[in-house]
């Protein structure tokens, strides 16, 4: 520009104009452009990762390639979407989507997903043919193996909208898994394998109509179950062990919402579903009087009918009521299947109920930043009974709760709320377990229960630097029941964390938490099994304290960098006292972590960038329970009591 | 960028800090859909923050912002987000506790929307739900909030996008599904009676240790059902050691969830071999 005479002048400023345009063009273009980019790089761990990269898909080297990113190109013309996504696509726990997508017109969606899982326990054993169904306990020689599973699925959907109110879609989703599981059988237990290959798959098709006052949605929702192996044989026992059998569950649903009024709206929700199992028994049944059963013939009817009703009578206050009913009929033939005894008939059992809930909450904004929120719920359950049965049984359980709340904004930057919930429980008359003798103790998902719970949570922003994040929840149960002795007595838990964040300058910011986390059970039981008796009451304690910083933030304007640091903390306990002779006091189990992650991201170019990755983890378990684990064949599998691994990773980016 | 939105850009241009114009590059932003929404259709006409009034020192707020009252700012998104997975958002919890469309969901971010990746999606859930987040800080990625649960409301229990929790876990757990020749009652009705699914220190995800689980609702009996576990007491029985180490009671009731055995074989009705 310096170099323009007045004759060059204007087309130098045309000139620049043109360019500035083109500039401000592309800045513009930028902005509002789907941005696509695609990550190259290597990734690799140093040490044992076996607890670490549980489904990670990274194992110990050589170095894996890192793979993934994203392709969006927009048809600006026909609002046409084109997308590709992948992330870890050479890793064993690759994903992928391909995605057509004309919007607000037709949309194809394809979805990949692998993940492969590897138990973290150490396993030497001697059994052979671990990955089919008939297996030898001391088969072979004795080795170390993986316990892994790992999991393939696919997804296929279609969406068509016809307009604004009305879309169809169908979907299909099928899921492959092979792997291995812990098993065992004899008495004392030899070490055997569940040899998982499983197929889910699933059809799916729905109905949507949205008009201005109602809204309606409705389909069909089918679930198919395979097993290849139906039963496990080995040396370990006589009989044969049964396996997952193959099931179908087919799903009616349909719903919709009712705008009455510009402030009252109503839904309603209806679904029928029919599960049914018709494996052919893998052999013979044993001929019991009246039993002709090849398969099982299991036909479990489900019925499920809501409705809810939600008003702004005020401009102030908003009023919602529900009622939800579920009923199980269990239509499956009830026969004998094993040789009676005292505490069975040896019939399989109707397992048929009903649930009606009913639920009330009004909420009201008062002056001055204060909303009041009450509420109170009722549920009730009615089960079937059996004749003889293994626990005490409850036909019917009935749960009262009523509920507050408090929001408060005082300010701006200050806010929270306190909540309360008080719910008693109770129900019909225990009948006793077909070991009447020892009928005494209290199941805890229907026992008479009392429960007191309180929330409060706050958020204060004092500074536009500073920002404070605090939360804390207890709640107490109390089960009590004069009929009986044993099981729950009472239960505890508390959760209290605080997170912070503070903007220092620039670009860079600053975070930190800590939270403490307790859950406690005591309980009640009577060992009565060998020469040894007596009572002993546990109390069973988990605690976990947790707590991390970070920062980030700019070094140059090319250079960002990044730290954080976290550490967990967990215990179980297993506090056990009584007058049983015997009684030993447990060992807790513990859990440490501490995880040191860094990176560096480097831009090159205004679209590209090149990432270092580092991540430093450390674990140390303590858990007994797998110190005296050997089982009767001599299998011996334990736990790895420390683990500490170095990851590395290396990515360029680019993006456009 | 947006259909009819001169008005608007005229100011907020790409010299704008956050930068709103990156909405272009979402669905918002497409403009061949006669559907997108043109910047008033959100924020309103607002009238008064495009021309301030005199006698007013600071410019008044767009009808519609992030600070607007949650159920003015959902109705925003409903005009057009209605029906479907969304019939149910009146009936259920979100709005109930005043969490709107934008507590989750970022418009302007530039087309990555934290929420809808499943990277990312855990971090905004877990801003609130605190205490489901204890053990989700060493979570893998591979089961997220959505995957479990309608954020938008389904209406049912816990905000389950099936109907209920056991048919939501079937999905991924159908062999637990049944029916089975030997139903395990509590399995029946609800997994979470036994299980952690936000995250356990215990194997399987279990919220107590076996045997403890197990004592809940077991009898002592005259079997074994309430055997004390510990070290050294009936070695190799069917108590102490045995229904503590590794598994616990499960390394013998290894069919827990229900067993299909038909052979004369009581070890079957009792989930064992």
């Amino acid at each position: 520009m310096r170099s323009c005479t007045w004759i060059r002048t204007a087309p130098c400023l045309i000139l620049a104009a043109v360019q500035a345009g083109v500039a401000r063009a592309d800045e513009l273009s930028l902005l509002i452009t789907p941005q696509s980019y695609l990550e190259i790089g290597a990734t690799g761990v140093i040490d044992d990762p076996k607890r670490t990269e549980r489904h990670g898909g990274l194992d110990t080297w050589p170095v894996l390639p890192n793979l993934g990113g994203e392709y969006i190109h927009r048809d600006e013309k026909t609002g046409t979407w084109y997308r590709a996504e992948g992330h870890n696509l050479a890793l064993d726990n690759r994903t992928l989507q391909l995605e057509y997508n004309r919007q607000s017109d037709t949309r194809l969606l394809f979805e990949y997903g692998q993940i492969l899982s590897t138990n973290p326990l150490n396993v030497s054993t001697g059994l052979s043919g671990i990955d089919s169904n008939n297996q030898t306990v001391n088969g072979q020689a004795v080795r170390p193996i993986d316990l892994t599973t790992d999991r393939y699925d696919g997804k296929l959907s279609f969406t068509k909208k016809y307009g604004r109110q009305l879309d169809f879609s169908v979907a299909s989703r099928t899921e492959y898994r092979q792997g291995r599981r812990q098993f065992g059988s004899g008495a004392p237990v030899d070490f055997l394998i569940d040899p998982i290959d499983h197929l889910t798959y699933e059809v799916e098709a729905n109905v949507n109509y949205t008009g201005s006052a109602l809204q309606l949605t409705g389909g069909f929702l089918g679930s198919f179950f395979e097993n290849k192996h139906k039963a496990l044989y080995s040396n370990a026992s006589a009989a044969a062990v049964a396996l997952p059998p193959d099931s179908q569950s087919y799903n009616f649903h349909l719903g919709g919402a009712y705008m009455f009024t510009p402030t009252t709206q109503g839904s309603f929700r209806a679904a029928y579903t029919l599960m049914t199992q018709t494996d052919d028994f893998f052999t013979g049944q044993a001929g019991f009087p009246g039993n002709t059963q090849t398969n099982l013939g299991g036909r479990i009817h489900n019925y499920l009918g809501q409705a809810t009703l939600v008003s702004r009578p005020l401009d102030d206050l908003t009023l919602r009521a529900k009622v939800r009913y579920e009923g199980r009929d269990d239509d499956t033939v009830i026969q004998q299947y094993v040789a009676a005894t005292t505490t069975s008939d040896g019939r399989n059992t109707d397992t048929s109920r009903e649930t009606i809930t009913a639920d009330g909450e009004a909420s009201y904004r008062l002056p001055a930043g204060y909303r009041l929120v009450g509420g109170v719920k009722y549920e009730h359950w009615d089960r079937t009974v059996p004749v003889l049965r293994q626990s005490s049984w409850r036909t019917d359980t009935d749960e009262y709760s009523g509920r507050v709340q408090v929001d408060k904004r005082m300010t701006d930057t200050l806010g929270g709320s306190v909540s309360y919930v008080y719910s008693v429980r109770s129900g019909s008359s225990f009948l006793n377990a077909a070991d009447a003798a020892a009928d005494v103790i209290d199941p805890i998902n229907w026992s008479d229960r009392e429960r007191n719970q309180w929330r409060f949570r706050a958020d204060w922003t004092p500074t536009s630097s500073l920002s404070l994040d605090t939360y804390m929840n207890g709640s107490w149960d109390t089960y009590h029941s004069e009929q009986r002795s044993l099981g729950p007595e009472r239960g505890r838990t508390f959760n209290a964390s605080l997170d912070g964040a503070y903007r220092l300058f620039g670009d860079w910011k600053l975070t930190a938490f800590v939270s403490r986390n307790e859950i406690v059970q005591e309980q009640k039981q009577i060992d009565q099994s060998g020469a040894v008796q007596g009572l002993f009451t546990s109390t069973l304690r988990f605690l976990n304290y947790m707590g991390g910083v970070g920062a980030e933030g700019p070094l140059r304007d090319d250079l960002k960098v990044g730290m954080n640091l976290e550490y967990s903390y967990d215990k179980s306990e297993s506090e056990m006292s009584g007058t049983h002779p015997a009684i030993t006091d447990l060992p807790d189990v513990t859990y440490r972590q501490l995880d040191l992650k860094l990176f560096a991201d480097y831009a090159l170019t205004p679209g590209s960038s090149l990432r270092f990755n580092y991540k430093y983890t450390r674990i140390t378990t303590s858990d007994f329970t797998y110190d005296i684990n050997v089982f009767a064949d001599g299998t011996v599998v334990s736990v790895v009591p420390f683990e500490d691994a170095h990851f590395l990773g290396l990515t360029y980016t680019a993006r456009w | 960028m947006l259909r009819g939105d001169a008005v608007c850009t005229s100011c907020h241009d790409r010299h704008d800090f956050p930068k709103v114009l990156t909405i272009g590059r979402t669905k918002h932003g497409t403009r061949a859909d006669p559907n997108t929404p043109t910047c008033t259709s959100c924020h309103g006409e607002s009238v008064e923050h495009r021309n301030v009034p005199r006698e007013v020192a600071e410019r008044p707020k767009p009808d519609i912002f992030a600070k607007s009252p949650p159920g003015l700012r959902d109705g925003a998104c409903l005009n057009c987000h209605s029906g479907g997975k969304r019939v149910f958002w009146h009936s259920d919890t979100h709005p109930a506790r005043g969490i709107s469309c934008t507590a989750c969901h970022e418009i302007h971010n530039g087309g990555h929307d934290a929420v809808l990746d499943r990277r990312t999606q855990p971090k905004v859930c877990l801003h609130c739900h605190k205490p489901e987040g204890v053990h989700l800080n060493r979570h893998e990625g591979k089961v997220i909030c959505s995957d479990c649960h309608e954020s938008h409301g389904s209406g049912g229990p816990a905000m389950m996008n099936r109907q209920t929790v056991n048919d939501t876990c079937f999905a991924c757990h159908a062999e637990k599904r049944g029916p089975f020749v030997w139903s395990h009652q509590p399995v029946t009705e609800n997994c979470t009676y036994c299980h952690a699914p936000h995250g356990s220190n215990i194997a399987g995800l279990l919220k107590v240790r076996v045997p403890f689980l197990c004592h809940e609702c077991h009898e002592p009996g005259g079997s074994h059902r309430g055997g004390a576990p510990g070290f050294g007491i009936d070695p190799g029985a069917t108590s102490g050691n045995n229904i503590l180490f590794a598994r616990g009671c499960m390394n013998c009731h290894t069919n827990i969830h229900g067993s299909n055995n038909p052979t004369n074989n009581t070890g079957s009705r009792i989930f064992t071999r």
